[in-house]
């Protein structure tokens, strides 16, 4: 559920507050830190915000409040369990990382067993209400995420750089959910491909998207992912050229894509957001490339953040189904 | 010694850079026209296979037919010759950027294509807008290619100035095209309020790019490689050329400001843009714009814009090896 590759610029402050593993933390607010690390509520938000952007992009603001915040809630309740599903898989790896050795099931806060449940149990009610929220199909949709992403990419960051090409996909099915919710495949079936194209649009925006994002996040903490032997691209390659290249590659082409959101609403401004949001993000990744330093890296990531968020918002502003 | 390998990335990326040009001069003419419509569905030509729709037809139909099907003929080229760009970076031992310019330039020629084939079927002036301004983009990553294929190792970076203006003269110059491309698909029934923040926009831009590209020459007049500063000296030519083409193209198409001209002066009928001389003016604004930021690549390439400047080398958590371009 969780986009494996996208949405992780959120770890980065995940270790601003949180008490070092076996140190004495009292009561409620220990087990809320604990609670956030295992559920990454930051990466649930975004995930949030594309299903919401796809359901406003397809039909527009939802008539049936109720069914669309059932909808947000089954979400993200899939979106926790990938995250500690994939909390469980990686927690040895997870140890030898300074940046996430102090995740609960990492340094031990939390019996393998009992994450196990609490994945199982989450994964289990989210896509119980997502099902009785919205129907089967957002529900499959969801369900196919968590597995691609616990399953499949979970298990490739250990083997093979492409790795981030695999979790792209499960970065970019949440918008399926969104489109299915909110009956994008009825109203194709009536002759309004509207809602359809511009999912599609959104979908290999966010595909595309995930890899500079990545990338910049790959390269920032190239030294602890090598030290833990996953298999990224900054550490197959720890010039950071074929990291670059990706980035550039992604961005560049993310550019007539994002001006296709614009498309169904015909929305001039919102064609021009469009631009100048993909454009800084190519400017930011030529930056990068050629640089490939910290503080590129860094000014991608937020650049990332920063255009993407601009794009949802746009969209959702701008270019909502009427 | 070792004979060197000829140089087939760069060779192959001229020839597509000159049949990008000729693709734009031709999509820049259907736009002129209104000619897109002319072949309405796709990817067939009038039922027909693309590639046997009858040449009499073809060159003996009416001028528009003639300037679509063209086009699209042409953009399998544009197409093909992608693809086999592509191969030869791959199998060529080339820079890194080169070989991820050629990933993106396969992206968005396919890309380009199918929003072509959209823009057909669901006669949209938004998708025409994202065919207008893709295909520059398109025609920029080209000219880097063919520009950082040719480039030796030995290019020292010119000033942070130069680097910074021909940088920004590539962003003025894109944003131009996109400003542009509204105002050359406006829609009829457009509020005039943002035809008149579009104007204004386009008319910042023209202002924006005219500043960079003077700085750009100022900045490249001393420590910048030859190439950089005829790129520089010939941007300002072309920008010159295109304020005498934008107030042509305004004149085609909406005739001279009527406050501006006493009332016998007046056109009667403005709107001559499809006339021999109005269309090339038009077109040529279109086509100039997109040949602007060509040259602003090329220049920010000669600049050394790629190039790892020599205290970034050393910076803290770079790699300070290994340079991309």
């Amino acid at each position: 559920m969780t986009p494996p590759a996208g949405f992780a610029a959120a770890e980065l402050s995940i270790d601003r507050g949180i008490p070092a593993a076996g140190a004495p933390t009292a009561g409620l607010a220990a087990v809320l830190a604990d609670a956030a690390q295992l559920v990454r509520p930051k990466i649930a938000i975004m995930v949030l915000a594309t299903v919401a952007a796809a359901w406003w992009l397809t039909a527009g603001p939802p008539a049936d409040a109720g069914s669309f915040v059932a909808l947000l809630v089954g979400t993200a309740l899939v979106a926790a369990s990938s995250s500690i599903a994939n909390q469980i898989l990686e927690r040895r790896t997870d140890r030898m990382m300074p940046r996430t050795a102090r995740r609960p099931v990492a340094a031990g806060r939390l019996g393998v067993a009992t994450a196990a449940l609490l994945a199982t149990a989450t994964l289990g009610a989210g896509v119980v209400v997502t099902m009785r929220a919205a129907g089967w199909q957002p529900a499959a949709a969801a369900a196919a995420t968590w597995l691609l992403y616990v399953v499949a990419y979970t298990p490739l960051k250990r083997t093979t750089p492409l790795n981030t090409a695999v979790g792209a996909v499960a970065g970019a099915l949440p918008v399926a959910i969104g489109w299915l919710a909110a009956d994008g495949p009825a109203l194709l079936a009536a002759g309004d491909a509207s809602g359809a194209l511009a999912a599609a649009a959104l979908g290999t925006i966010l595909y595309l998207w995930q890899f500079p994002h990545f990338m910049a996040i790959a390269w920032l903490y190239r030294e602890q992912y090598a030290a833990a032997g996953l298999a990224m691209l900054t550490v197959v390659d720890p010039t950071g050229l074929r990291a670059a290249g990706q980035s550039l590659a992604a961005a560049i082409a993310m550019v007539p894509v994002s001006l296709v959101l614009a498309v169904p609403s015909g929305s001039t401004r919102l064609f021009l957001v469009a631009a100048v949001c993909s454009g800084a993000y190519v400017a930011a990744a030529i930056r990068f490339a050629v640089l490939r330093d910290r503080p590129g890296a860094r000014l991608l990531l937020f650049t990332s953040l920063g255009s993407l968020l601009g794009l949802l918002v746009a969209a959702m502003t701008l270019g909502a189904a009427s | 010694m070792a004979r060197a390998s000829f140089n087939w990335p760069w060779l192959v990326a001229a020839v597509l850079v000159v049949v990008t040009g000729l693709q734009l001069c031709s999509g820049a003419l259907v736009t002129t026209y209104d000619a897109a419509m002319a072949v309405p569905d796709w990817p067939a030509t009038y039922g027909h296979n693309m590639f046997l729709f009858p040449l009499r037809e073809w060159l003996g139909g009416p001028f528009d037919l003639m300037l679509e099907h063209g086009h699209r003929l042409w953009g399998t080229v544009v197409g093909m010759l992608t693809l086999a760009l592509a191969a030869v970076c791959w199998r060529s031992p080339t820079k890194p950027a080169v070989r991820s310019l050629a990933i993106a330039a396969v992206a968005l020629v396919v890309i380009q294509g199918l929003v072509g084939g959209f823009r057909v079927l669901l006669d949209s002036q938004t998708v025409a807008k994202v065919h207008a301004c893709a295909g520059p983009l398109f025609f920029a990553v080209v000219v880097a290619i063919a520009a950082l294929a040719r480039r030796g190792e030995s290019v020292a970076p010119a000033s942070p100035l130069a680097v910074r203006s021909s940088a920004g003269l590539v962003v003025a110059a894109y944003l131009q095209l996109v400003a542009g491309a509204q105002l050359r698909h406006l829609d009829a029934a457009v509020d005039p309020r943002t035809f008149h923040v579009l104007v204004g926009l386009h008319l910042l831009g023209a202002v924006a790019v005219m500043y960079l590209g003077a700085t750009a020459v100022v900045a490249t007049r001393t420590g910048a490689e030859r190439a950089a500063r005829l790129w520089s000296r010939s941007i300002l030519f072309l920008v010159g050329c295109q304020i005498v083409l934008g107030g042509g193209a305004w004149v085609a198409k909406y005739g001279v400001p009527s406050a501006l001209l006493p009332e016998s002066w007046r056109l009667s009928q403005p709107v001559v843009a499809r006339s021999g001389a109005g269309a090339a003016i038009v077109t040529g604004h279109a086509v100039l714009g997109m040949l602007l930021l060509g040259a602003a690549v090329a220049l920010a390439i000669a600049a050394g814009a790629f190039v790892r400047r020599p205290t970034a080398a050393v910076a803290p958590g770079g790699v300070g090896k290994g340079a991309f371009a």
